[in-house]
């Protein structure tokens, strides 16, 4: 079941504030996880592994290290769940 | 513990608390008092799930995550979101003291660590594969999760600790904290203990040791130290942490202090991993390496907070224990055993007792000890029981706890008054009133130079001469725990009767086969002086002081000003360590019903030649004074003359089995 963008984008800013306590509207397409939102990469692998849940697409590690802003992650489950 | 060790006072500046009577240090006090049961029956789906033997435990009331903020609960277990809850308590109560990181530190002890994280996350695991295994899983399992989360929540820079002894832990963390600042590695230490096992697996475990209380069917009463029919202790979680600080530390920032921590003790039995040594000799050590360190004899404790958890064959351990250490003087020590409120916090269980003890000298009430209907003839003590004894005097009382062995110990009464003939208590009224209405104790536990017009209400004193700051390079004692050891004393012959059941039951209650924790500490405190605060001259009367200080504000300060409930200090959040002996501090007592600020706080800065100097009015919240307060007047106003269930308030010990640290803490009223 394809979601649209802006619900994609919705999800992971809810993953991203309930991990980080970032606010909801903080998470940009454009932003970058580690040198715009400040995200360890202890807190991005828990938002992946909470996004293979919350979307039901599998995000594996080799292709974890490649998604460096919103858009990056919004544009993979999008294609994965396509 | 240094044979000769170094003479740094160390505070008690702050304190907080979770535990399953109260959210909050205040309300666990005042729960304490009125003898409130914190057992309840678990209604957690595991309990029909795994048909457990024991179905209750001492919860706390509002779960932590219920407090923090979602992320950041998600990333503590909940031993870890307990400390950090109590330590902000602890912080704020402190007045969130400006102090450089690097002279910060956190010692919270625990007795079994992230035990549902740790579990959770096998479950996981198990059921779905590595992947879904979180990676904070081991940061938040680990033993010292919460000392790193205290850390990291507060700024602590000079260390994070996390000594691990079953039941005593927490009162190592104290000694451990205690001993850092003697050491010269910090000028304010957040110390402490928490857990959170309430889990199937605990609870089976300490099940088939046969450890813990079967009434099932009366929670409420089950933790039921020295009682005859007492059959195990109460799992019981939350956390107590407070603030410590070095007596120049908190005289240049004008902290307000309730209690001084003398010495600590600490030991171990080498007898078994959860039996206590019958005769309790591991404990008994710490308690008389806590009095030795502290400097003080038995004579001085007045009261004892018991580690007491309700074993049969542990509480009695612990009563020869004390023997051993206080002799004939055990008779004139009131004695309370608060986990038959709290139940058994492990490691959590000696910092709250601290705490208890802390305040017990602070308020000069003992809290009372519930659900004892027969006294164990073997509990030959002066027991505490149903409502607070008055503590006539300002005195010393020791907190042995049992498992691990700590013992502290606290003291609050003038040196004229320590040793008034207590035979039958009937001296109790003099020193009794002096304490609450003269200031004869106030100049006991002062410096000399405070102790100027001792008559009628203590008058502020103004120190105008600056004081060097004191090197932070260790100021080592050499390591000799092996002399001086007090001489035990006789066993005394029984002073009074008791109404207590037969003593034929003495000899086959003290042959019980059933476990205990290893567990005991000692920790001596010394208290400055009851609702004294330590102020920077010029001070203003009562609430605050205004200062004009030169210390620069431009070094960033890490610690949570923002989440501490305290109106923002001057310089908050760019402020540099204040300079232990910059200024003197005065004393006066603390009158005030309720928590009260400065509104007119404020703080100016400006560039000079020596840098950003700013003028300062600080604000500070006051807490209010629980004795005077919440409390029920009756409970606090002194016996006419003390009577059998209103007795002198002395020592406070608690004691366990195994490992056992002590800690004297002393009241200077």
């Amino acid at each position: 079941m394809a979601q649209s963008e802006q619900e994609i984008l919705a999800g992971v800013a809810e993953l991203v504030n309930e991990e980080t306590g970032l606010p909801v509207e903080s998470v940009e397409m454009d932003k970058s996880f580690t040198d715009d939102l400040d995200i360890d990469s202890l807190s991005m692998t828990s938002i992946v592994v909470q996004a293979e849940d919350k979307f039901s697409v599998t995000i594996p590690d080799e292709d974890t290290k490649n998604l460096k802003t919103v858009r990056d992650v919004v544009n993979y489950i999008q294609q994965a769940q396509g | 513990m240094s044979s000769s060790p170094s003479r740094t006072r160390v505070l008690v500046t702050g304190i907080g608390a979770v535990t399953p009577i109260g959210d909050t240090a205040q309300q666990t006090w005042e729960a304490a008092l009125a003898g409130t049961p914190g057992a309840s029956t678990l209604t957690a789906p595991w309990v029909e799930e795994f048909q457990l033997p024991v179905t209750f435990a001492a919860q706390t009331r509002t779960p932590s995550a219920d407090v923090l903020p979602k992320h950041e609960a998600k990333r503590l277990d909940p031993s870890g979101q307990y400390a950090v809850v109590a330590a902000r308590q602890a912080w704020a109560d402190a007045g969130a003291p400006e102090v450089d990181p690097l002279r910060l530190a956190a010692v919270v002890a625990t007795g079994i660590g992230g035990v549902h994280t740790l579990l959770d996350a096998y479950d996981t695991l198990r059921t779905r594969g590595p992947r879904r295994v979180l990676p904070m899983t081991v940061p938040m399992l680990m033993p010292n999760g919460a000392a790193g989360a205290v850390s990291l929540a507060l700024g602590a820079a000079a260390g994070a600790h996390a000594p691990v002894s079953a039941c005593a832990s927490g009162g190592e963390a104290v000694a451990y904290g205690l001993n850092m600042i003697r050491t010269g590695r910090a000028d304010v230490a957040v110390v402490g203990g928490t857990e959170a096992a309430i889990h199937p697996m605990p609870l089976a475990s300490f099940a088939a040791m046969q450890a813990l209380s079967t009434r099932n069917d009366s929670p409420e009463t089950a933790s039921r130290p020295y009682d005859t029919t007492r059959d195990g202790f109460v799992m019981g979680d939350g956390a107590g942490i407070m603030v410590l600080e070095s007596e120049e530390f908190a005289r240049a920032r004008g902290a307000r202090v309730y209690g001084e921590v003398l010495g600590a003790g600490t030991s171990s039995d080498a007898y078994h991993i959860a039996a206590p040594e019958p005769e309790g000799a591991g404990a008994s050590r710490a308690v008389q390496e806590a009095l030795r360190t502290s400097g003080v004899s038995a004579s001085d404790v007045v009261h004892i907070n018991a580690h007491a958890t309700s074993t049969p064959a542990g509480d009695l351990a612990e009563i020869k224990a004390l023997r051993v250490a206080l002799g004939a003087d055990l008779d004139h020590v009131a004695v309370s055993a608060t986990k038959s409120m709290t139940g058994h916090m492990l490691g959590a269980a000696g910092a709250v007792e601290s705490i208890f003890a802390v305040l017990a000298l602070h308020h000069r009430l003992a809290p009372p000890t519930i659900n004892v209907d027969s006294i164990d003839p073997g509990a030959d003590i002066d027991l505490v029981l149903k409502t607070p004894a008055s503590c006539p005097r300002a005195s010393r009382s020791t907190t042995p706890s049992a498992s691990a062995g700590t013992t502290s110990r606290w003291s609050s009464a003038p040196p004229a008054e320590r040793h008034p003939p207590r035979a039958a208590g009937q001296d109790a009224r003099g020193p009794l009133h002096r304490v609450v209405e003269g200031p004869s104790c106030v100049s006991w536990a002062l410096p000399p130079e405070r102790r100027a017009g001792s008559a009628g209400a203590v008058q502020p004193t103004r120190f105008s001469q600056r004081t060097k700051l004191p090197s932070p390079a260790y100021r080592n004692g050499s390591s000799s725990s092996s002399q001086a050891r007090p001489t035990a004393r006789s066993m005394p012959s029984r002073s009074r009767a008791r109404s207590s059941p037969a003593l034929s039951t003495a000899a086959r209650s003290r042959s019980s086969g059933t476990t205990a924790l290893p567990c005991a500490s000692v920790t001596a405190w010394k208290i400055p002086s009851s609702g004294v605060w330590l102020q920077r001259p010029p001070s203003t009367p009562s609430l605050g002081s205004s200062v004009t200080s030169k210390r620069r504000c431009a070094h960033p300060r890490r610690a949570e000003v923002r989440r501490a409930p305290v109106p923002g200090a001057p310089c908050q959040g760019t402020s540099p360590r204040r300079r232990p002996g910059d200024t003197g501090w005065s004393v006066q007592s603390m009158v005030t019903d309720a928590p009260t600020t400065l509104a007119a706080a404020h703080s100016t800065c400006g560039q000079t030649a020596r840098g950003t100097e700013c003028t300062n009015s600080t604000p500070r919240v006051i807490p209010p004074d629980i004795s005077t307060s919440s409390v029920p007047r009756r409970l606090v106003r002194l016996p006419q003359r003390p009577a059998r269930d209103e007795r002198w308030c002395g020592r406070r010990d608690r004691t366990e089995q195994r490992a056992c640290s002590s800690v004297m803490m002393h009241h200077a009223a």
